[in-house]
């Protein structure tokens, strides 16, 4: 670490909404310092300000906001000194780009969609040197080169939508690396992508700052990602800091309780497993030989798009009580299983998909009509990924809990609303909310409403779809304890959906991996997670970052994982159809050619 | 700074859960709604001008000095006349002065001249006139504002026939303001029910609607309007004619309201608490009626709001040409009508004032319409 005079430093900086003095800061005396070459990560959750602080360095602040107080040194080329908070329009054009630039986090709206990547990447450049058409794009190419474009000239000339999210987000990092800034602001610059392509572009952004020696702001809700990539942290929550020091100290030795229950909530795959019991003979949903096939988009003219075959040839069965993960990234079919399970859709035809209920009825679900359709309602329940949007905005808590007692015109008024307020203890919010609106509650609140309505009905089995992928890491770890208490107080069967093997790691008993619509493999949790043997398993694991600094992203794995199914190392490639699985030991199969 | 600051505020994860998040939402979301709306203050000072005007329609015949098709024999065309306040240096409240209308021999045209002797007060909340039905409960000669006795009060003048203008743009309103909302009723219904059933159905009805309503926008309007106001029976009487003129208005505006609600539907079905709704194993007409209408009606208020104005111009466009509205019916279109002959308004600029109103109801719903549609999404 380099102890020189700092590049930036931010001195009690405070941001607010509306005229100063009169509103609240929404970023509060703010102040830490980055060195040249040193990457500093600001991390915190929804609300604590992050975004704002990396935006007020940049003079991007939303309107109506403004700094409010503190300024923001930064150390230009020349020697001098310049505060970022009272620049005029031209000095801070100057700087922009070529000193301080930055990587958003969404690549798709950070390109625009009508001109070629290297047109945007290229204007970088012009607006700031003179410089030959030709001597541009060479330096764009090479730039492209160095950002990991397996075909430079190629990636030149396509435009954002022809390339995926990884590619995006390398082309973005490209446009903030061109003209050579001194200091980076990534505001969550892989959050929007799969865990393995987030793997690959964290090693990419660690590499270029030490080649380029360039200072980074890594903006971040991720302990992961800072345990990976940072030199220094600030924690901050509700606009102030909480806790700032080396990466080491903060995270090995954190002073403060948010810091401490922030690493704590860090989901992360433990070392060893306890060895659950075997799944029960009493399956309550069995899948077997299950297809989907989706028609492909129809053209004007010319034939329709191939069909796409969202989920082949899927087996798998829950048993009572056990709780179900699928896990893989998107596009990997997890959801139409969810889908599929709930009825939301109906499976191609051949193949069995059978629920059995506590009364021993078995209903085969894709062909359930009229009152059966009823009852198996009753039984199984959805939890969506967006609480935002899983509640209707014009109904109050009330009106959500008990509607579905009212639709199936279980008891009288009285006790609906008994029934509502008691839910509302069981998942740990006060019954005096029950008169509130949705908008009222923070996202875990809201996905506790949306847990307590799917419970209303008291279900068996609930089909969790991502439930807390748009929550906090905090509120992550809550709603997965209230979950597990629900399972056992409840009796209920869970399958989980979700894109993180970690979040799913602390409460599966069984996990099937997805890849493009296949299971590529699948067993009790405690194997896969500890003798993974399919490389997209691995991948997986080694993708998803752990708050430890000890524990750092192991990219051959990725690598080696992530790729098409071509890829994969022998006996697992293939191309054309999938080889079947293979079961390797008791109830643990992957897919692999047979030996 | 220190190396490795430690910052001293609490932290308290359980308070955490109970509390709200945001407070300033917590209310319904009519409420919220009203709150952002009262934000707008032009929209919102439009709302209140438009709700004073609906208000008033009922009182008209209170409210204006004259009826509407009372003519004075004795001022044709007369220009505007003024109030003054004083007379001879000295307070006389709000008066006017006698004016007499003589034959100019140069020009041929009649020329005014003002007796400005002799203050003639208005009076207030007095009965003169020909006698009107207040509310259609009974008849009174009693008005807010009345002239003097043996004088006039033309505040804006009179027409070709020494009509009131001024009584005449009161008398109009009624009928030009409710134009619109009969319009805009009939044209609701059929867009809700038609707009509804191509996105909740979809597939060939969803075609057939869309292929209706392009060929509906594809029609040239104005001639359309003329050829159905000109198929209305001669010897029907003003309301019947006024009704069906809404009617062809409504009847031939749906189809911007039906595509509104065909994407409003569309859009509300991949929404998660719809699809939760229909996991709950809720029936068709429950999640329409509870889940979906509440969530668009609030948007098609706003899209019918913006749509009155279109239905207010286009009655004063066929009353104008003559084929709206017939008289002894009043509408602010037939009153513009006479302004057909250019040497009329050139001689005669004050017929045109009728505009005015025109113009101030179109405006005020615009913003109206643009400050509800703002105001409906509260939750940012």
């Amino acid at each position: 670490m380099t102890a020189d005079a700092p590049l930036l430093s931010v001195e009690d900086m405070s941001i607010c909404f509306g005229r100063p003095g009169i509103s609240t800061n929404v970023v509060d005396g703010v102040s830490f310092t980055v060195s040249p070459g040193e990457v500093v990560a600001v991390v915190g959750e929804s609300g604590s300000g992050k975004t704002l602080t990396g935006k007020a360095l940049m003079g991007l602040l939303p309107r109506g906001a403004g700094v409010s107080g503190g300024r923001a040194m930064f150390r230009s080329g020349k020697g001098g000194h310049c505060d970022l908070f009272r620049c005029t329009r031209r000095e801070l054009r100057a700087l922009r780009g070529t000193s301080i630039s930055m990587i958003f986090q969404e690549p798709m709206s950070a390109l625009s969609p009508l001109h070629t990547v290297g047109d945007q990447v290229e204007e970088m450049l012009r607006v700031h040197e003179s410089i030959s058409g030709s001597a541009c794009k060479g330096r764009v190419l090479d730039m492209f080169g160095e950002v990991g474009f397996p075909d430079p000239e190629r990636a030149w000339r396509a435009y954002p939508f022809e390339l995926s999210g990884g590619l995006r987000q390398r082309a973005v990092i490209a446009m903030a690396m061109i003209a050579n800034p001194r200091l980076v602001i990534a505001d969550e610059p892989t959050t929007a992508l799969d865990v393995t392509t987030q793997a690959q572009v964290l090693d990419l952004i660690t590499r270029l700052q030490r080649d380029h020696r360039m200072a980074v702001i890594m903006i971040t809700h991720d302990l992961g990602v800072v345990a990976n990539m940072a030199d220094r942290v600030v924690v901050m929550r509700r606009g102030r800091i909480m806790e700032a020091g080396p990466v080491r100290e903060v995270l090995h030795q954190p002073g403060h309780a948010y810091t401490r229950a922030l690493i704590e909530a860090a989901p992360h795959v433990p070392d060893t497993m306890p060895t659950r019991t075997p799944m029960p003979d009493d399956a309550i949903v069995t899948v077997r030989n299950l297809n989907k096939t989706y028609p492909g988009r129809s053209r004007s003219f010319g034939p329709p798009d191939p069909p796409v075959q969202a989920l082949a040839d899927f087996s798998l069965a829950v048993g009572r009580g056990e709780t179900v993960a699928v896990v893989g990234e998107s596009g990997s079919g997890k959801s139409t299983v969810a889908k599929l399970m709930l009825r939301a859709e109906c499976p191609d035809p051949g193949g069995v998909m059978t629920f059995r209920g506590r009364d021993g009825v078995v209903l085969d679900i894709p062909s359930l009509k009229g009152g059966e359709l009823d009852a198996f309602r009753r039984k199984a329940q959805m939890v969506f990924q967006d609480p935002y949007a899983a509640l209707s905005p014009r109904m109050s808590v009330m009106d959500i809990l008990t509607e579905p007692l009212l639709i199936h015109g279980i008891c009288s008024r009285k006790e609906r609303k008994d029934r509502a307020a008691n839910l509302m203890r069981r998942v740990g919010l006060a019954p005096s909310h029950l008169g509130r609106f949705p908008h009222a509650f923070s996202g875990g609140q809201r996905q506790r409403i949306a847990i307590a309505r799917a419970l209303a009905l008291q279900p068996e089995l609930l089909v969790c779809d991502e439930p807390t992928s748009a929550l906090d890491v905090s509120v992550q770890a809550e709603v997965l304890d209230l979950l597990e208490e629900l399972k056992e107080e409840m009796g209920l069967s869970y399958l989980f959906i979700s894109h993180d093997l970690a979040v799913v790691a602390r409460l599966a008993d069984r996990v099937a991996v997805m890849r493009r619509g296949h299971v590529v493999e699948e067993g009790p949790a405690e194997t896969v997670f500890g003798d993974p043997r399919h490389p997209y398993t691995k991948a997986l694991m080694a993708a998803s970052p752990d708050p430890d600094c000890n524990q750092k992203l192991d990219l051959k794995l990725v690598a080696a994982g992530a790729g098409k199914p071509e890829s994969w190392p022998e006996p697992f490639a293939y191309s054309g159809t999938a080889p079947p699985l293979v079961e390797v030991t008791p109830g643990h199969r992957v897919r692999r050619q047979a030996a | 700074m220190t190396e490795h600051y430690v910052s001293d505020a609490p932290y308290d994860p359980e308070a955490d859960r109970q509390v709200l998040d945001r407070a300033d939402l917590d209310a319904a979301t009519w409420v919220l709604v009203w709150r952002r709306f009262r934000r707008h203050k032009l929209g919102f000072a439009c709302g209140i001008f438009l709700a004073l005007v609906y208000l008033a329609l009922p009182f008209v015949g209170f409210l204006a000095p004259y009826g509407p098709n009372e003519i004075h024999e004795d001022s044709i065309n007369a220009p505007p006349q003024g109030v003054f306040f004083t007379h001879a240096g000295s307070w006389v409240g709000p008066s006017t002065y006698a004016v007499e209308m003589v034959p100019d021999r140069d020009t041929f045209t009649m020329r005014e001249v003002v007796d400005d002797t002799k203050p003639m007060p208005l009076r207030f909340l007095a009965a003169c006139g020909k006698p009107h039905e207040f509310l259609g409960l009974f008849e009174t000669r009693a008005r807010l504002i009345c002239p003097a006795e043996g004088g006039t009060f033309h505040l804006l003048g009179t027409d070709r026939l020494g009509r009131d203008i001024f009584s005449r743009i009161l008398w109009g309103a009624q009928l030009s303001m409710t134009v619109g909302l009969i319009g805009v009723t009939v044209s609701f219904v059929i867009g809700l029910v038609l707009g509804g059933m191509a996105g909740y159905f979809g597939g060939w009805i969803d075609a057939t609607v869309q292929r209706a309503i392009e060929v509906f926008r594809s029609l040239p309007e104005l001639p359309i309007w003329m050829a159905l106001s000109a198929a209305i029976p001669v010897n029907w009487g003003p309301i019947s004619v006024f009704i069906m003129i809404s009617v062809i208005l409504g009847l031939l505006d749906w189809p911007g309201l039906a595509r509104a609600v065909r994407s409003k539907f569309l859009a509300l079905r991949e929404e998660d608490y719809v699809k939760a709704a229909e996991l709950m194993g809720a029936k068709p007409s429950r999640i329409i009626r509870a889940h979906m209408m509440p969530n668009f009606m609030s948007h098609l208020i706003a899209s019918a709001t913006l749509a009155i104005p279109a239905m207010i111009l286009g009655e004063t466009a066929l009353s104008f040409l003559g084929l709206g509205l017939r008289p002894p019916a009043v509408s602010w279109g037939m009153m513009l009508n006479d302004a057909l002959n250019l040497t009329a308004v050139e001689i005669y600029p004050w017929i045109l004032t009728p505009m005015v109103p025109v113009i101030l109801v179109v405006l005020a719903f615009s913003f109206l319409g643009d400050a509800l549609r703002d105001a409906l999404d509260p939750y940012s």
